[in-house]
């Protein structure tokens, strides 16, 4: 095979980004990811003609089933979970290339007959020897399925092509696990092989953060302690936990957002300007936000965080059940479906200012937003009862719903006295387009395809989140919560607003 | 209506609600439309569909300066979406020109005024147009990019020598063609069926290139022989024509035929053949021939109307490399 060849009809700034042809291996591909998030979204590439012609998909599972019952069943989930009308000849096309083996993940011969099937799709359909093997699957099967891979000889392509594993969330339940969990596939796949997804940050408007903050040079040069009062980062929920009970009984509020979502905006917000937008360039600014967070001592937890669960209450023109109500989960839960800390990034650049952070589930309304508070102007010129309506700067960045920001300034209230107030300006920049965005899962198994791993989480990252919730882990371990404590349908507890009364300042409200 | 502050103040008006305050005006561009009479509707409808992503002020200059006396109309309208759960309205503007007699000779005067400052300008030209006129590149002088069909031309290859001397020229904006636009699909589709690397040979070895195009489809496919000839750097050395069938030596061995089918019926095809290998692309259908082994399946290359096509051109801003190489070879076919 030559190994220095140029395609040059690909020299064409304007042509999409479109990977080299490769075969993806899903392992839990009878489950639900694949059948809601990852076929749809591959269908979804197609159809906007961003699958390389050459391109395999082989699904594995225990489950018994042919290369053509898997395929009417992806079919069907593909016509359920997206929207919009699923074309023949694009499905046509597309399953083509879509293949099932029933093989156990345990079993170490299945790997010798998934080889052999790789090799025949190298020929066949011309996908180069790269391989993207997917772990759609229990996280207990991980370490095992990166260790058989490694034995049967495919942490590496075949023939110069190339190998990566994509790991889905969760990293780990604490620091001990996601590090035994990074061990174990860093010993059998190079770090830069290894792809974690968060699908949060797949989402436009979460890289919107990005584009705004570093395509304007309006903001840069106040972001920082010295203008900055300080920083409030809420995701809130007004739905509950639904069917997902037996899952958020293992996880809570904390493991299930803040770890991940929550420390990503708050990387987002506090990040230095990367000096490109490479992989490296941008996950290491991240690291060295996650580095600076102040550590928290286990004395220090119930001063600098709160937890809540919700009771029943009132959510808009509904009563919902509390938390402990609701369908598998415990009568007596210690789970928190609410949680807000009050932590520090250590900086120069933000030394002194407090970022404020709260999630929850069964809020008053739901929103993702992030607020910088600006400290008051230095002096007023005008006289007191002239500045009576007058509060300080705030610049919100909402994430969702009605992705935009809005900024609340001081204006001159007309009439022939000068007396100023504040005016709240909104621009929805979001609903400048009306574009259709792509799906998360679609951007992020591009990007993944195209070996572009900016909008993945690096192994330090996931761990030093961990690190942070550490001692806040411990101690709610260790003491009894008091829960319920929030009525469905408010802002959480009480304990929460006094987190933040105690600096002399106060929970906007999203 | 009253002069530039009139148009400015009746569009404010216009986006004024009953509750006493605006609706928002996003813009991330200024549309400027040159057209005659018999275009105004088709323009105008294409502009109404691009507001949702391309949020802009559209400004649409119908001039007949041939007409025996002078006249200025002016109509405007604001087109307020509602995207989002919550139903903010956002609105794009269109200002419509009629210019007749004298006036119509000058239309910069009228375009500049309306120009909405710190948004880059894009010029579109549905019919066509003479790129020699002087009020013409007056006008065009103040667009970022220029906007071309083509496939208006009534000699294409005429248009395409043209064209190619336009894009050197100082002080020009930078060009587009809606023909060259219609052919991504296809672009992208080729460059990657000769991405996995034993098919390498295949592009060093080839040996002809046939492109069979629709009555109305030659600037197309002179553009899409342009492309591969200039990405492959080959150079047209002889040519040959009979009828609507036209042949070339290329540099390096390479036969190109163009040829234009009998109807609009048949499926455009294009057949890129080396040595060992032969890929037959059409519309619907992707054929590859590689040494005994045939494979056979369904692509998806149809052309996207011109309101998707605008909008593609809409999303690129400066000089586009591979269109203006593609272009100069096609001027010499
Ligand atoms: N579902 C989501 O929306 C979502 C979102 C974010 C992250 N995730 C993560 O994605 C992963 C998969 O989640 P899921 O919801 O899709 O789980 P799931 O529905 O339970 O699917 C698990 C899959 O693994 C297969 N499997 C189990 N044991 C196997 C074995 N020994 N050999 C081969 N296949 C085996 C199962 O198929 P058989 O029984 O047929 O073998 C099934 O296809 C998990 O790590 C989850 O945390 C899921």
């Amino acid at each position: 095979m030559p190994e220095t060849f140029e395609n040059t009809l690909r020299a064409d700034e304007r042509l999409p980004r479109m990977p080299p042809p490769a075969a993806m291996v899903i392992f839990g591909a009878s489950g639900d990811l694949t059948a809601r998030k990852l076929v749809p979204a591959l269908y979804d590439l197609a159809d906007r003609r961003l699958l390389p012609p050459e391109f395999a998909v082989v699904g594995i599972s225990r489950t018994r089933m042919s290369h053509d019952e898997f395929r009417s069943r992806m079919r069907e989930s593909v016509g359920e979970f997206r929207s919009g009308k699923v074309r023949d000849d694009v499905w046509g096309s597309f399953a083509r290339g879509l293949y099932y083996l029933p093989l156990d993940s345990r079993d170490p011969a299945a790997y010798d007959e998934l080889r052999r099937f790789l090799a025949k799709l190298d020929r066949e359909h011309h996908t180069g020897g790269n391989r993207v093997f997917y772990m759609a699957t229990a996280p207990t099967l991980f370490p095992v399925i990166v260790e058989r891979l490694e034995a049967a000889g495919m942490n590496e392509g075949e023939g110069g092509g190339f190998a990566r594993v994509v790991v889905e969330k969760p990293f780990g339940r604490d620091l001990a696990s996601a590090r035994e969990l990074n061990q174990k596939i860093t010993h059998h796949f190079r770090e830069d092989q290894v792809y974690r997804i968060d699908h949060y940050l797949g989402k436009e408007t979460v890289q919107n953060i990005l584009a705004l903050r570093f395509s304007n040079a309006l903001f840069e040069p106040v972001w920082n302690g010295r203008f900055v009062d300080h920083v409030q980062i809420t995701v809130a929920e007004s739905l509950g936990v639904g069917e997902r009970g037996a899952f958020y009984e293992e996880a809570g509020a904390l493991r299930d957002i803040v770890q991940n979502h929550m420390m990503q905006l708050l990387c987002l917000t506090a990040m230095e300007p990367p000096v490109s937008f490479d992989a490296e360039s941008v996950r290491e600014e991240k690291v060295k936000v996650l580095r600076a967070v102040r550590r928290i001592s286990e004395e220090e937890v119930n001063a600098l965080a709160v937890r809540g669960q919700y009771a029943s209450g009132w959510v808009w023109d509904r009563e919902v059940p509390g938390y402990r109500s609701e369908p598998k989960v415990a009568g007596d839960s210690p789970t928190e479906t609410f949680a807000a800390l009050k932590l520090f990034v250590d900086n120069w650049r933000w030394a002194g200012v407090p970022f404020y952070v709260r999630t929850g589930k069964r809020l008053a309304k739901g929103a993702t937003e992030i607020a910088i508070q600006f400290r008051p102007a230095p002096h007023t010129p005008f006289a007191g009862d002239a500045t009576g309506g007058l509060e300080p700067n705030v610049l919100v960045i909402r994430v969702q719903p009605d992705e935009g920001i809005s900024f609340k300034i001081g204006s001159k209230v007309p009439g022939s006295r000068f007396r100023v107030r504040s005016v709240n300006m909104d621009l929805p920049y979001g609903a400048a387009f009306l574009e259709e965005r792509p799906d998360a899962y679609e951007r992020l198994l591009l990007d993944l395809m195209l070996g572009d791993a900016t909008l993945f989480i690096r192994a330090d990252e996931a761990e030093r989140s961990w690190e942070i919730l550490e001692p806040v882990m411990r101690v709610w371990e260790r003491e009894e919560p008091e829960f319920p404590n929030y009525a469905a349908g408010t802002w959480g507890p009480e304990a929460a607003d006094e987190l933040i009364r105690r600096d002399g300042r106060r929970w906007r409200r999203p | 209506m009253r002069g530039v502050e009139g148009i400015e103040r009746e569009l404010a008006r216009m986006r004024l609600r009953s509750d006493g305050l605006y609706d928002l005006r996003a813009s991330v561009l200024n549309l400027l439309v040159v057209a005659d009479e018999g275009l105004a509707g088709e323009v105008s409808e294409v502009i109404s569909r691009l507001s949702g992503n391309h949020p802009s002020r559209s400004i649409i200059l119908i001039t007949d300066s041939g007409a025996p006396e002078s006249r200025l109309d002016v109509q405007i309208s604001t087109m307020c979406n509602v995207p989002g759960p919550e139903g903010r309205h956002v609105c794009s503007e269109q200002i419509t020109l009629h210019i007749e007699g004298e006036p119509a000779r000058h239309p910069e005067s009228f375009a500049d005024p309306l120009l909405l400052p710190d948004l880059p300008a894009v010029m579109w030209c549905p019919g066509e147009i003479s790129l020699d006129a002087p009020g013409f590149r007056r006008l065009a002088g103040m667009a970022d990019r220029l906007i071309l069909d083509s496939a208006t031309a009534g000699d294409c290859g005429r248009a395409m020598r043209k064209m190619a001397g336009f894009v050197d020229e100082p002080g020009m904006p930078h060009l587009g063609d809606l023909q060259w636009t219609a052919l991504l699909p296809w672009r992208s589709f080729i460059a990657a069926l000769f991405d996995p690397p034993e098919r390498a040979p295949a592009l060093r070895e080839l040996r002809r290139v046939r492109i069979e195009h629709r009555p109305g489809g030659l600037c197309r496919a002179l553009l899409l022989a342009g492309w591969l000839a200039s990405a492959l750097g080959l150079h047209p050395e002889s040519r040959k024509r009979s009828g609507d069938a036209r042949e070339y030596d290329l540099s390096g061995g390479v036969r190109l035929e163009l040829e234009q089918l009998g109807s609009d019926a048949a499926p455009p095809r294009v057949l890129i053949e080396s040595a060992g290998a032969s890929f037959e692309v059409s519309v619907g259908r992707l054929r590859i021939r590689e040494g005994s082994s045939v494979t056979e399946r369904a692509v998806r290359l149809e052309a996207p109307g011109t309101g998707d096509l605008l909008g593609e051109e809409l999303t690129f801003f400066g000089r586009d490399g591979a269109y203006e190489a593609a272009l100069k070879v096609a001027a010499e076919l």
